[in-house]
C-alpha cells in the first residue's frame, strides 16, 4: 500500500470518527450509579468488619488481662508491691521471730489483699503461726482470705487460716490450709511439699507439649480489588510442636470451601479459552486443601491463658474449581446463552503461595484440653486457581486443642 | 460540552466527585458521556461492549479521581482512562492475535475520493468495529489517538513488529471495506 493511501485511510477515519455526538442515556447512568452504591456499601461493610476486628482484638486483650490480673499483680517485684509497711531494706532479726509490734495489724492491712514478704539474704525470715513455724524465703503470700496474719504474730490453730494464693520463684503454688496442713521449712521445702498436690506439678505444667488442634470457622474470601467478599467455610486439623517455651512450629491441613465473585478483568488465565465475547463477571466455588506451615510466638502467657501471634506460609491444593462466567447481553456469546460453566479438577497447586498471619488466644480447660479463638488473614503471594486471581481471606477460626 | 480547561466549575465538580457526592458524579458523567462513548465505540466490537467499557472507565475515574493532577487537562486524563479500559477489556484477544491472510489487501487503494466523502460517522464506525480487536486497537491508537508503535507496544504488551503488522492489516481491511462501500454507492447511483 502506498504511503499516501495509508495517510488517506488514517485521515478518513480520524476526521470521520472525531465528531461523535450522542444523546445522554439515563439508563447508562443508572447502571453505574447502582455500582457506585454497591461499592459504597462494600466500603462501609469493610469499615464495620475492620472496626469489629479491632474491637475483637481489644476485647480479647482485655479479657486476657482481666483473667490474669492476679498474676500480673503477683508477678511484680516484692519491693514494688511492698505496701504492707515492710521495708525491703529492713533487716529481720535473726532470732527467727519478728516482734508483732514491729508490724502492726494496721500496717499490714494497708495492702488489704496482699502481703509482700521481702526475704532476708542473711537469715531466713519467719512467719509464725501458732506453734507451727514456716520459714519463708523468696515467698510471697497473697489474698489472705479470712485472716489478717502479721509476720511474727502467733495465731491459734483453731482459726481457719487459708492462703488461697502463694508463689515461690514466680510459680504459683496450690492453695492450702495451714491449720490442716501445718508446714515448717524453707520456701523450697514448702514448694516441694505442695507442688505434688497439683496433678502435673508446677514444673510439669511449664514443660511445653505438642498439641493437636481441631479448628473450624468462617472467613470472608475476595479477589483483591474486586470489592466483593463472600462467606467461605474452613475445617481442619493442626499439629504444633514446641521449639522453645514461647516458640512453636505447626503444620496442618484445612479443607476450605472458597466462594468468590469478581469481574472477569481480575482473571488472567494462563490458558484462556477461545471466546467471542469476554465475560463480564465470574463466580467461583472452589474446594481447597490448605496446608499451612507456621511459626507462632507466645506474647503473653498465664497459667490458663496464652496469647500468640503467628506467621507462615500456606500451600493451596485446588481440589475442585467451578467457575460460572456471566456475559452481559449474552448476544455474541453462543446466541442467547447468558452464562457458561467451566470446571477444573486437581490441576492447580500453589506451594507456599499464600502468606498466613494470625493472632490467637487460648484458654486452658484442663491439663489436656484448651479452646481458642484465632482471627486470621491470608494474603496471596501468587495468582490462585485457574484465573490466577489474588485471592484473600479474612476470618476467625475456633480451635479445640489437645496436648499430647 | 466537555470541560477543556480546569475552570472553577470543573474544579467544583471534580472536588465533589472526590467527596463521592453523587450529584457531582452525575454531572461529570453527563459532561463527558458523548466524548467517552465515542472513544469506547471506536475500540469496541459493538455498542453493548462500548457501554460496558464506558461504565467501567467511569468507575475507574470515580475511584481514582483523587489522583487527578489539577494542572493537567481533565479531558486528556479521562480519555486515557477510557482507552486503557478498552484495551483491558479486549486484552486477551489483542494479545492472542488473529491469523489472517492479508496479502489480498496489499494492493487495495482508494481510487475514488468521492467515496470517502459519502461515508458518514456510522459507516466508518461500523467498519472499524468489524476489525478484529488486535487490529482495531492498534489502528485506533496509531491513526486516531496519535500513539507511536513503541508506546503501543508497551501499552498492549506486544512486539513493535506486531504493532506495525497489525496496523498494516487494519488499514488493508479498512481500505477494502471502503472500496466495497464505494461499489454499493455506485450501484445506488446507477439505480437512480
Amino acid at each position: 500500500m502506498m504511503e499516501k493511501d495509508k495517510n488517506k485511510i488514517d485521515e478518513l477515519f480520524k476526521s470521520g470518527l472525531s465528531d461523535a455526538n450522542f444523546d445522554f442515556d439515563e439508563s447508562n447512568w443508572q447502571d453505574i450509579e447502582s455500582r457506585l452504591d454497591n461499592e459504597r456499601r462494600v466500603k462501609r461493610r469493610k469499615i464495620v468488619v475492620l472496626t469489629s476486628l479491632v474491637a475483637t482484638l481489644a476485647a480479647v486483650l482485655t479479657i486476657f488481662f482481666v483473667w490474669n490480673s492476679a498474676l500480673f499483680k503477683t508477678n511484680n517485684l516484692p519491693g514494688e508491691i511492698n505496701t504492707a509497711g515492710i521495708s525491703p531494706e529492713k533487716e529481720v532479726p535473726e532470732n527467727k521471730t519478728v516482734q508483732p509490734k514491729e508490724y502492726s495489724p494496721d500496717e499490714t492491712k494497708r495492702d488489704q489483699d496482699w502481703i509482700a514478704f521481702q526475704p532476708n539474704k542473711r537469715a531466713n525470715n519467719v512467719f509464725q503461726i501458732s506453734n507451727e513455724t514456716i520459714v519463708l524465703q523468696d515467698i510471697r503470700l497473697g489474698k489472705i482470705a479470712d485472716s489478717n496474719p502479721i509476720i511474727g504474730q502467733e495465731r491459734k490453730l483453731n482459726t481457719v487460716f487459708t492462703i488461697p494464693s502463694m508463689e515461690y520463684n514466680n510459680q504459683r503454688l496450690p492453695h492450702f490450709n495451714l491449720r490442716e496442713e501445718p508446714v515448717e521449712g524453707t520456701g523450697e521445702r514448702l514448694a516441694a511439699i505442695y507442688q505434688p498436690k497439683e496433678s502435673m506439678g508446677s514444673n510439669a505444667q511449664e514443660r511445653e507439649r505438642s498439641v493437636v488442634s481441631f479448628l473450624a470457622g468462617p472467613d470472608l474470601t475476595s479477589v483483591r480489588g474486586a470489592g466483593k467478599s463472600s462467606l467461605s467455610e474452613n475445617i481442619g486439623l493442626a499439629y504444633s510442636y514446641p521449639l522453645t517455651k514461647a516458640l512453636r512450629v505447626s503444620v496442618g491441613a484445612t479443607y476450605a470451601k472458597k466462594n468468590y465473585t469478581s469481574a472477569y478483568k481480575f482473571y488472567a488465565p494462563s490458558n484462556p479459552p477461545e471466546m467471542a465475547q469476554l465475560p463480564s463477571n465470574v463466580s467461583a466455588v472452589c474446594d481447597v486443601l490448605d496446608v499451612p506451615l507456621t511459626a507462632s510466638y507466645t506474647v503473653l502467657k498465664s497459667k490458663k491463658v496464652k496469647f500468640n501471634v503467628s506467621a507462615g506460609l500456606s500451600s493451596y491444593f485446588m481440589l475442585k474449581e467451578k467457575y460460572t462466567f456471566d456475559y452481559e447481553g449474552g448476544g455474541s456469546y453462543g446466541g442467547s446463552q447468558k452464562s457458561a460453566v467451566y470446571e477444573v479438577n486437581g490441576e492447580n497447586q500453589h506451594i507456599f503461595g499464600v502468606a498466613d498471619f494470625s493472632i490467637s488466644i487460648e484458654k486452658k480447660i484442663n491439663d489436656k484440653i484448651n479452646i481458642g479463638v484465632k482471627p486470621f488473614v491470608k494474603m496471596p503471594l501468587t495468582g490462585i486457581g485457574y484465573g490466577n486471581v489474588d485471592l484473600e481471606s479474612k476470618g476467625v477460626a475456633f480451635t479445640l486443642g489437645m496436648s499430647l | 460540552m466537555a470541560i477543556t480547561e480546569v475552570d472553577e466549575k470543573s474544579i467544583h465538580i471534580i472536588k465533589g466527585c472526590i467527596d463521592e457526592d453523587r450529584r457531582a458524579q452525575k454531572d461529570l458523567y453527563t459532561i463527558y458521556y458523548a466524548m467517552s462513548l465515542g472513544i469506547c465505540l471506536r475500540y469496541a466490537n459493538n455498542r453493548e461492549d462500548a457501554i460496558s467499557i464506558l461504565n467501567e472507565g467511569f468507575f475507574k475515574v470515580f475511584k481514582n479521581i483523587n489522583k487527578y493532577d489539577f494542572q493537567k487537562p481533565f479531558s486528556i486524563w479521562i480519555k486515557k482512562i477510557m482507552t486503557n479500559t478498552a484495551i483491558d477489556f479486549y486484552r486477551a484477544k489483542i494479545k492472542q492475535g488473529i491469523l489472517v491472510d492479508v496479502s489480498m489487501y496489499e494492493h487495495t487503494i482508494i481510487e475514488d475520493d468521492s467515496i470517502s466523502q459519502k461515508l458518514n460517522y456510522e459507516d466508518l464506525l461500523a467498519m472499524v468495529q468489524q476489525l478484529p480487536p488486535a487490529y482495531r486497537t492498534v489502528f485506533n491508537l496509531y491513526a486516531i489517538d496519535g500513539y507511536g508503535h513503541e508506546e503501543i507496544s508497551g501499552m498492549l504488551g506486544i512486539a513493535i513488529g506486531t504493532s506495525k503488522s497489525n496496523l498494516h492489516k487494519a488499514r488493508g481491511r479498512l481500505a477494502e471495506m471502503v472500496e466495497v462501500q464505494g461499489v454499493k454507492f455506485g450501484k445506488t447511483e446507477e439505480k437512480r
